[in-house]
């Protein structure tokens, strides 16, 4: 990896000019194929992407086992793995025509919309099996999560009344009875009964139907829309209908789901007030449409808005605002943060100013619509969740719903269903599920050299390159022809191309380069910002070792070493034997601290070792992570 | 060329590790339609790219729906209650709720319909389906056919 890195620092880009010379001026347009270095944990092999302005599409091995294709914005993929990873990311900007970009990113867009499609399909029938083993057994009070109505409810158990349980102690809401008033207005005084009735006899009528068995197996290029599982038929029908009763009973929201602070940025002058009460208006006049709707799930827009309309009049009547608590409440995801308190400034500074940003929405002239609001709500949420943490030492800040979506779980409504039929669905189900999972394994599973992130990019590439031909070839000259035409060579996901710094290397010297760009680890950007005010020795010396760093703080990721070893090939063996040394203290550890974590040290410390090995050959892998790094690091150093 | 030996051992060596996990691992879900974020994810704040962040999620969403109504429109599986779940799906993911009453939802069915090269007397069925004859939405689909 040594010297593969030497030789493209200056060659590439000298290749890539004299490549550029050489091609008519012919291209219009431009994408990059990117090469994200090794680093200890997820990836020690490298990762490979492909950018398109300013979105990147790459392949990551999810825990299924599948390879999965996701669209990033390149902000949002640089933080993440040049800052937070500190992976150095290499590009090749490669010259196609207009047409070509726009089909090889389209192709890029539909495989990524048929996938997502897939597993949508998977999940809708996962949740039909956990809906029909619930009404397997109604006795034991089985219960689904429904978005949103946690901001008025804990937990829903729908009568046939409509009564909401103990809604005689909570606060009434004029406003929600106002709302009833308009949409009786609106639709007729029976209305809302008459809708009830329709809901709860959809809801009886419902019968879980055996999923047609597939004609053709899924494919990757092949899009198929399905139709909505019994599960999701039944979530939105009960939704709809705690909707209704919410609206019925006219309750006020949750108290503890609104959030307030008199703190002096939330203070709201006359102009942001009326911004907000022309906000509020609009929602009400949308609000008595909804239960009018289409769409099957038009219950989860009316409790939004109905608990909206709460927070909009409290902010109106208070002049401070106030917002639905949109952060995560239900785990501890993989979304949140750890936020260390020597963070903490930084991370208030930070939400201040998304805070100020989304503020700025209710100056700007024109109404506010949904979008700006939801961006006020967050923003209060993450800058309430920050100054919330200065009292401690450490800690999580919950993840952030994209909309708000606080769950409840809501008893399910019985069917009257013959107990063999619920039996015979679940077995057709379970069926299906499996055919269907080995289906999708058949596609999309991961393999390290036959199916990786480099060998699907390469595929894809490929495939659009041989549609583009006439007629659909499975000429291996004819496709290598065209693609010469179309990206000035030829690669395919075969042989060592497999490896992303060896494929990267081969778009280098094959395709089409206008010019090779590196863009610099989160750490080494730190340095050079030390080299200014120290002489470079010390700060080397002082960089060099975990101990004494000042850039990088040890953390939970990264298994136990001393020395950074990408700094300098020489002293690489000796750093790295003393690495091994560390990880080999850890593993001993780890084996005495197995009974009560699981093996968890011991794991770390084998990926120590297996990283600290290389060392020893003048190969660097590990580089250290910067895991809990907030975005304002990619402010301070662009 | 025994001292080519060790070159060639060290390279086989990382090449093992490196093999180890080619590609990075993600603990996501099989969903997609986990709708969470973290607190710093900047892909989607509004210091990601400035003012624009919204307008710039606008298209977006725009460029989503269209390419799925694109592909539904010319399948012949789905039903339209499938149609308005995933653009609602896809509306969550940029901060929507109540996409009926989005400019740039309809204007994206528009662009789809327009991509997927329909006939006329289709394009003017699944238009009259959405709008539910609302002459604005029927209005936003028409000028999204001509973008």
């Amino acid at each position: 990896m040594v010297s593969w890195r030497s030789k493209n620092r200056i060659g590439l880009p000298v290749l890539g000019l004299v490549l550029s010379l050489c091609v008519p001026t012919v291209a219009a347009r431009s994408f990059d194929f990117l090469y994200i270095d090794a680093n200890e944990g997820s990836a020690s092999g490298g990762h490979a992407a492909i950018r398109f302005d300013k979105e990147v599409f790459h392949f990551q091995h999810i825990e299924s086992g599948l390879l999965r294709l996701y669209r990033d914005d390149f902000a949002a993929f640089r933080f993440a793995y040049g800052y937070q990873e500190n992976r150095t990311i290499h590009g090749h900007r490669i010259e196609v025509s207009e047409d070509f970009f726009r089909t090889l990113r389209g192709a890029f867009n539909r495989r990524l919309l048929i996938q997502n499609q897939q597993l949508g399909a998977l999940q809708a029938m996962q949740d039909d099996l956990i809906v029909t083993t619930g009404l397997q057994t109604p006795e034991s009070r089985p219960t689904i999560e429904l978005k949103a109505l946690g901001y008025f409810q804990d937990r829903y158990q729908p009568t046939l009344s409509g009564n909401i349980a103990n809604a005689d102690t909570r606060d009434t809401s004029p406003l929600l009875k106002q709302l009833r008033e308009r949409i009786e207005a609106a639709h007729g005084e029976d209305f809302l009964p008459n809708k009830r009735q329709q809901i709860r006899e959809r809801l009886q009528t419902l019968m879980p139907a055996l999923p047609a068995k597939l004609a053709n197996p899924i494919a990757a290029d092949h899009f198929d829309p399905g139709a909505l599982g019994f599960a999701r038929h039944y979530r939105n029908q009960l939704l709809n209908l705690a909707a209704l009763d919410v609206l019925q009973a006219a309750i006020a929201p949750r108290s503890d789901t609104l959030l307030r602070s008199r703190l002096p940025e939330f203070k709201l002058n006359a102009a942001q007030i009326a911004t907000l009460a022309g906000f509020r208006d609009k929602l009400f006049t949308d609000l008595v449409r909804l239960p009018h709707s289409e769409r099957p799930d038009w219950g989860y827009p009316l409790l939004v808005g109905m608990a909206r309309l709460h927070a909009l009049d409290a902010s109106i009547t208070s002049g401070y605002l106030v917002v639905l608590d949109r952060g995560r409440k239900t785990d501890a995801d993989k979304s949140s943060a750890n936020i260390d308190a020597d963070a903490l400034p930084a991370a208030l500074q930070y939400t201040q100013r998304i805070f100020a940003a989304a503020h700025s929405r209710l100056t700007e002239p024109g109404p506010l619509d949904e979008r700006a609001y939801a961006e006020i709500e967050q923003s209060v949420t993450a800058l309430l969740q920050v100054i919330g943490l200065s009292d401690h030492e450490s800690s999580k800040l919950s993840a952030l719903t994209s909309t708000p979506s606080l769950a409840a779980s809501a008893e399910l409504i019985a069917l009257p269903l013959a107990p063999d039929a619920l039996d015979g669905y679940i077995s057709a189900v379970e069926e299906r599920l499996d055919t269907y999972r080995e289906q999708l394994e058949s596609i999309y599973g991961y393999d390290l050299i036959g199916r990786n992130c480099v060998t699907e990019i390469f595929r894809l590439i490929n495939d659009t390159v041989s549609r583009q031909i006439a007629s659909v070839s499975q000429d291996s000259n004819r496709l290598a022809e065209a693609s010469r035409r179309l990206l000035g060579g030829y690669i395919d996901g075969q042989g060592l191309n497999m490896i992303p710094f060896v494929a990267f290397d081969r778009v280098g010297s094959e395709y089409r380069l206008h010019s090779s760009y590196r863009l610099t680890p989160y750490r080494e950007t730190q340095l050079h910002k030390l080299y200014i005010d120290a002489p470079e020795w010390t700060v080397d010396i002082q960089e060099s070792n975990v101990l004494s760093s000042t850039v990088y703080d040890w953390n939970g990721s990264d298994a136990a070493f001393l020395f950074f070893t990408q700094d300098a090939v020489w002293p690489r063996p000796l750093q790295g034997s003393i690495n091994l040394a560390v990880a080999a203290g850890q593993a001993i550890y780890g084996l005495l601290s197995w009974p009560w974590d699981a093996g968890h040290q011991l794991q770390k410390s084998l990926k120590g070792i297996a990283v600290s090995v290389p060392e020893l050959l003048f190969f660097n892998i590990r580089k250290g992570s910067f895991p809990n790094l907030i975005p304002d690091a990619i402010q301070e150093v662009e | 060329m025994n001292h080519l030996k060790p070159l060639a051992l060290s390279c086989i060596a990382v090449l093992a590790v490196s093999l180890l996990s080619a590609c990075s691992f993600s603990k996501s879900s099989e969903s997609s339609s986990d709708s969470s974020k973290g607190i710093f994810d900047i892909a989607s704040s509004p210091l990601s790219s400035g003012s624009d962040s919204s307008r710039s999620d606008q298209e977006k969403f725009e460029g989503d729906v269209a390419d799925y109504t694109a592909e539904f429109v010319v399948s012949s599986t789905g039903t339209l209650d499938t149609f308005r779940s995933h653009v609602g799906e896809l509306a969550e993911k940029y901060g929507i709720t109540d996409w009926e009453n989005d400019r740039q939802t309809y204007l994206g069915i528009g662009r789809g319909l327009s991509k997927a090269n329909l006939g006329k007397p289709q394009v003017s069925a699944f238009t009259e389906s959405l709008s539910n004859n609302d002459p604005m939405k029927k209005q936003t689909i028409e000028e999204g056919m001509k973008k």
